[in-house]
């Protein structure tokens, strides 16, 4: 714990972690909307719409693993430094 | 508008198990109340209906409350001092500290109302003579969340810079140039637009599907009670799940007005300080 920071350690993880459904919700949304747009243009929508989806929720938890292993501590304390430099 | 249009419903009290008629489910039609008043301002009609009273009688209630117990502080505080004491410190050390920190305190009287706002709206559906939660109609929420949305938008711009702000939001540090392309719309919808809306859902759901659970085994109650084996054991446990739900309820509301305003302070907390 970390009593020097105005605020609780740990209170970032928990405000990211509010956040992991917004995210999820917004990458279907903004890819699921994207690859159905392509997909209209290409004469298959509904195929585009399915792999937007997919994209789309690949991105945003790529997004909220990235974002929750940033806030556990900085990069370069992060397992795979350590390992890499023993 | 809606209730013009749609005939209001009412469940037959003579409908019963042996009687020939079907189950009468209650459907969305029991949020649409017959209004009370109507009220003429401005050429425009207002009806208000029950859920604009309890609204008002809420907010009265609460006021009252406060204003009783914080009217003469003393430093030995009485039982009422000692509620309303304890009510803040809830909100002040549970809510904003903890997610805020110390910079959160002058926004402790913001939450504090959201909190006690929600929870009086909630705690509607269970009281006797009123049960119906003002939450559980969409406007209610969806008006919470736009407040909220134009107080984190507001502090966001302003102790971050109007552009500085959103790029600080798309760009969390760290990332390969190439991804930020990828994630960076990602970011944007989630925290300007599907912020506000799951706000709004989630609390709003949660009423209506509470207020409709409650129906649901209330009528049934009704319904099959009747001289015969499946009646007596139905009706017995439809009120039985009645009286659990209800308690179950009265969990649910504090919980949601609790999860709203600790988002709230979490939005606020992600427009002070950039996330990183």
């Amino acid at each position: 714990m970390n009593d020097t920071t105005e605020t609780p350690a740990g209170t970032a993880t928990s405000n990211a972690a509010w956040s992991v459904v917004n995210h999820m919700i917004a990458g279907i949304l903004v890819y699921g909307g994207l690859g159905w747009m392509v997909g209209l243009w290409l004469g298959y929508p509904q195929q585009g719409l399915a792999v937007g989806v997919v994209c789309g929720l690949a991105a945003s938890t790529y997004l909220v693993v990235f974002r929750l292993r940033q806030l556990d501590g900085p990069p370069a304390a992060s397992a795979d430094d350590v390992e890499r430099s023993a | 508008m809606l209730s013009a249009v749609l005939p209001q419903s009412e469940v037959p009290t003579d409908c019963h198990l042996n009687s020939g008629c079907g189950f009468p489910a209650p459907d969305a039609s029991i949020f649409e109340l017959d209004p009370v008043v109507t009220v003429t301002l401005f050429g425009q009609q207002f009806d208000v209906t029950k859920i604009e009273m309890l609204l008002a009688l809420g907010s009265i209630l609460i006021m009252g409350f406060f204003l009783l117990a914080f009217r003469k502080p003393k430093l030995v505080p009485g039982k009422l001092q000692s509620v309303g004491e304890m009510a803040y410190l809830f909100i002040r050390d549970g809510i904003s500290r903890e997610v805020i920190g110390k910079d959160g305190d002058r926004f402790v009287p913001f939450l504090f109302s959201i909190f006690f706002f929600v929870w009086i709206a909630n705690l509607w559906g269970i009281i006797p003579g009123a049960q119906i939660p003002v939450t559980s109609i969409f406007a209610y929420p969806v008006g919470l969340a736009l407040m909220v949305w134009c107080v984190y938008m507001f502090l966001g711009i302003k102790h971050q810079g109007p552009i500085k702000f959103f790029t600080n939001m798309m760009f969390p540090p760290g990332m390969p140039t190439p991804i930020y392309f990828i994630l960076a719309p990602i970011e944007l919808i989630s925290n300007v637009i599907v912020r506000p809306v799951t706000l709004a859902i989630r609390l709003f759901a949660n009423m209506f599907a509470g207020h409709l659970l409650l129906t649901v085994f209330t009528v049934a109650a009704f319904y099959l009670a009747s001289p015969s084996v499946i009646g007596i054991l139905g009706s017995a446990t439809s009120f039985l799940m009645t009286v659990i739900m209800t308690g179950f309820e009265a969990l649910i509301q504090g919980l949601q007005a609790y999860i709203f305003t600790l988002l709230t302070a979490v939005y606020i907390a992600g427009s002070l300080h950039a996330d990183h």
